[in-house]
């Protein structure tokens, strides 16, 4: 195990499972950054994150909190919160945990993954867009300050199957939003209730540069389709994007622009790793020693 | 996983990929076998690997072979999982579909807009011959791979089989030259002579029963780098057997099999095919190469 | 109608609903929330299977667990062309040899496939290679078969046998281990897909 010397990777909030399954009786031991950690709850409820050693002992004690249905963390001193859904305060809401998946490439390839519209027709083909309907219309991208996050909104695409509960194919829109290096939530068209938006989103937590937990959740206004068939969907998606993404090389992810070819679509990619060079993030970046 | 690879520049020439170095007696500028022509259908893509580096290997509906970096210019997407359409070969991750020069000739999120010029897979010295597709990760001094001595077989060759062994390089390719097991039926009851050699580099080992009686000889040229030719000769009569070492890292080899005799087609490959698979066994077990060794004894070795 | 107890990634599963599909069977998903319910666990299921394992077939009062049982009672029942699980006792027989090997070596596959993404213990090491020597002894039955002319696993055309064997081999890279050493299994795989009603599942392509 080797803990990252990355402060930029370390000073930030990461997620490390579901609220619900971390208790007093059951601590999360898992590994993030190269470190590997406990993670525990006290008897009144509150969280604290514990390093141990290669040796198993005991080491620094860092803050850990539930937010959104999860518990984050943070190896470091991060400048600012986790982000903010003020979805989630909104009545109707259905929350869904759909689990963590182990994907071995960087963190980075994952998210870059999530905001990518224009592998619909080719990885999620019949579902989230098939041929000859390909083509990804202008949309824009632009950071928001003072949270410096990414935002790409006025993004639609043409799906089949756009969700669970879809019984024909629609034009859905989308926003997706980037709040932090690994933190990356999307908005879609609510087949059920108009004007209003799905969230979707994933949160990665690095093992190491190469191997990542995502950890997958859903805030829906759906109250049709029974979680099992939520989950269902969710993961076909994730999986079928988990054999691409664990085929990408070099897995470490090149940040410099002429590195790797992009088109007019890949403008959320952009942004993303000039966003990501500016912050100086080497861990999970290719040719960058972290 | 394999080890990622340093990323190329897009401008497609093989010398922007950074190669290791070639374990001992092979070379990055030499043709090695990837596999056999009949391996390969039309529209089929097939990943391969020589001194580490991966290959797409993909047929169009045209007939004609590529071997491309296994990587999509795009966001690094392995190439192998791609598929053909018509002479061209579509990424799997966005469909950007390229042609057979290894130009990026469709992006389909921008489907009116035409790719720039210097979109272009890296590839590799390729063609075929022989019943065999061949690659070179550098600049072979000859056009063409075929040693004169498998032009002169011809015809008669038979691909029978690729195959997959664990084991390094040089070690199957040494087994190949130097043989110490009997490439005829397995249950030839008689012993091993010692390995000598011919007045002509052969390399000759003989098996026969007790009372003296020949029952199998085979004598292996080494022709150059990784390819053997052996003349075999048993109750059956003489075959010709072709053994080609492709140097796939530094562990891993692979064996191509070709062989040619008066018998017909099928059992020759399947009686070839079967000796592959001992070859193969003996490679990935050193320890059996023992100088009382048998045959009778390997074959009991080898039941299961 | 058929109700079929599912869970989407699972590849014993696709085993039922690939062969349902080339058989062009109708049936009712269940989606069961294997993951991260654990609802396979709970005593609702355990009722129906009580090895808590996925997939279970109702059809009428019968109910079958083990997909490789499942193949066996959907193609006695539901194939007039009785090809996919031919009444002649020596290719039962090497069906029999081949579904035991789907259900047993085979499923080292699995294992190294649930360690990698849902994080399941197992000594992944000895696993991937367990699943590597199956996939070796597999790739030199079809290089035999090949060479004999044939382009299926235990008859002349598909059976049950290449059902059973299929998924978890083809989804070998999900759990590292590469078909790459495996040409024939890799040519057998596209023989597969090319089959009239065939579907897939995340981590098989199409085409």
């Amino acid at each position: 195990m080797t803990r990252t010397t990355d402060t930029v990777a370390l000073d930030d909030w990461q997620v490390v499972g579901p609220s619900a399954r971390i208790t007093a009786a059951a601590p999360c031991r898992t590994r993030l950054l190269g470190q590997d950690i406990v993670v525990e709850r006290a008897a009144d409820g509150s969280l604290r994150t514990v390093e141990i050693g290669n040796d198993g002992v005991r080491g620094a004690a860092h803050p850990a909190r539930d937010l959104y249905g999860y518990v984050w963390t943070t190896l470091g001193d991060p400048p600012r919160d986790p982000l903010d859904m003020p979805e989630f305060e909104e009545a109707g809401r259905r929350f869904v945990d759909c689990g963590k998946v182990t994907v071995r490439t960087s963190p980075l390839r994952i998210v870059e993954n999530f905001l990518d519209m224009s592998h619909f027709p080719y990885v999620h083909t019949g579902i989230l867009g098939e041929e000859p309907l390909t083509e990804v219309s202008p949309y824009k991208v632009e950071v928001r300050e003072p949270e410096s996050e990414i935002w790409a909104t006025d993004c639609r695409f043409y799906q089949p199957q756009a969700a669970k509960s879809a019984t024909g194919g629609i034009d859905t829109q989308y926003m997706y939003r980037v709040s932090s290096p690994f933190v990356t939530v999307l908005y879609k068209t609510c087949p059920a209730v108009e004007g209003a938006w799905d969230l979707i989103g994933i949160y990665v937590q690095p093992r190491e540069e190469t191997v990542c937990d995502v950890h997958i959740f859903m805030l829906l206004l759906d109250d049709v389709s029974s979680d099992a068939e939520l989950i269902s969907f969710q993961h076909e998606i994730f999986q079928q994007d988990r054999s691409i993404l664990e085929n990408q090389v070099p897995a470490l992810m090149p940040l410099d622009p002429g590195a790797e070819a992009g088109a007019r679509a890949d403008r959320t990619s952009t942004v993303y790793r000039r966003w990501l060079r500016d912050r100086g993030l080497r861990f999970g970046v290719h040719g960058a020693a972290a | 996983m394999p080890d990622p690879q340093p990323a190329a520049s897009t401008s497609g020439e093989t010398k922007s990929i950074r190669l290791p170095s070639p374990p001992h007696g092979f070379s990055h500028d030499a043709w090695y076998a990837i596999g056999g022509t009949s391996a390969l259908a039309d529209g089929a893509v097939m990943p391969a690997r020589l001194f580490g580096t991966e290959m797409a290997v993909w047929r169009g509906h045209d007939g004609i072979c590529r071997v491309w970096a296994n990587r999509c210019i795009h966001r690094g997407m392995r190439l192998q999982f791609g598929f053909v359409e018509g002479d061209r070969l579509a990424c799997r991750y966005h469909g950007w579909r390229f042609g057979g020069d290894g130009r990026c000739v469709h992006i389909p999120s921008f489907p009116e807009g035409a790719p720039p010029d210097d979109f272009r897979i890296a590839r590799f010295r390729s063609t075929e011959a022989g019943g065999l597709i061949w690659a070179s990760t550098g600049t072979p001094p000859e056009d063409s791979p075929l040693p004169a001595a498998l032009a002169e077989i011809g015809d008669g060759l038979v691909f029978c089989r690729s195959l997959a062994v664990n084991a390094a390089p040089d070690v199957v390719a040494g087994l190949a030259a130097a043989p110490v097991f009997p490439p005829v039926a397995a249950d030839a009851a008689g012993l091993a002579t010692p390995v000598s050699r011919d007045g002509d580099g052969a390399l000759r080992c003989a098996w026969a029963t007790p009372d003296g009686t020949l029952e199998a000889a085979y004598a292996a040229r080494r022709l150059r780098d990784g390819v053997t030719v052996a003349e075999v000769s048993g109750k059956a009569g003489r075959e010709t057997l072709v053994l080609l070492t492709q140097p796939v890292d530094d562990r891993r080899a692979r064996l191509h099999v070709l062989a040619a005799g008066s018998g017909p087609a099928a059992a020759i490959r399947r009686h070839y095919a079967a000796w592959g698979r001992r070859f193969r066994w003996f490679a990935e077990h050193p320890g059996a190469h023992v100088a009382s060794w048998s045959p009778v004894a390997a074959a009991r070795e080898l039941v299961q | 109608m058929i109700r079929l107890h599912d869970y989407v990634l699972s590849g014993s599963c696709y085993k039922v609903r690939l062969l349902l599909g080339l058989l062009d069977v109708a049936y009712e998903a269940v989606p069961v929330d294997y993951y991260p319910g654990a609802a396979h666990r709970e005593p609702d299921f355990l009722a129906l299977n009580p090895l808590g394992q996925l997939p279970v077939l109702e059809d009428g009062d019968l109910v079958l667990r083990d997909a490789q049982a499942i193949l066996v009672y959907l193609a006695g029942r539901y194939d007039p062309t009785r090809k996919w699980y031919p009444e002649d006792p020596a290719t039962q027989g090497t069906i029999a040899m081949w579904l035991s090997f789907a259900g047993g070596e085979i499923m080292n596959s699995s294992a190294a496939r649930l360690h990698d993404m849902l994080g399941y213990e197992f000594d992944i090491d000895k696993v991937r290679a367990a699943a590597h020597a199956a996939f070796r002894v597999l790739d030199d039955h079809l290089t035999e078969r090949e060479i004999d002319g044939h382009d299926w696993i235990a008859a002349g055309h598909a059976t049950i046998a290449d059902i059973a064997c299929f998924p978890y081999v083809a989804l070998g890279g999900d759990g590292g281990v590469s078909l790459d050493d495996y040409d024939a299994i890799r040519r057998w795989i596209a023989r597969v897909r090319q089959l009239p009603g065939f579907t897939v599942m995340p981590g098989i392509y199409r085409d």
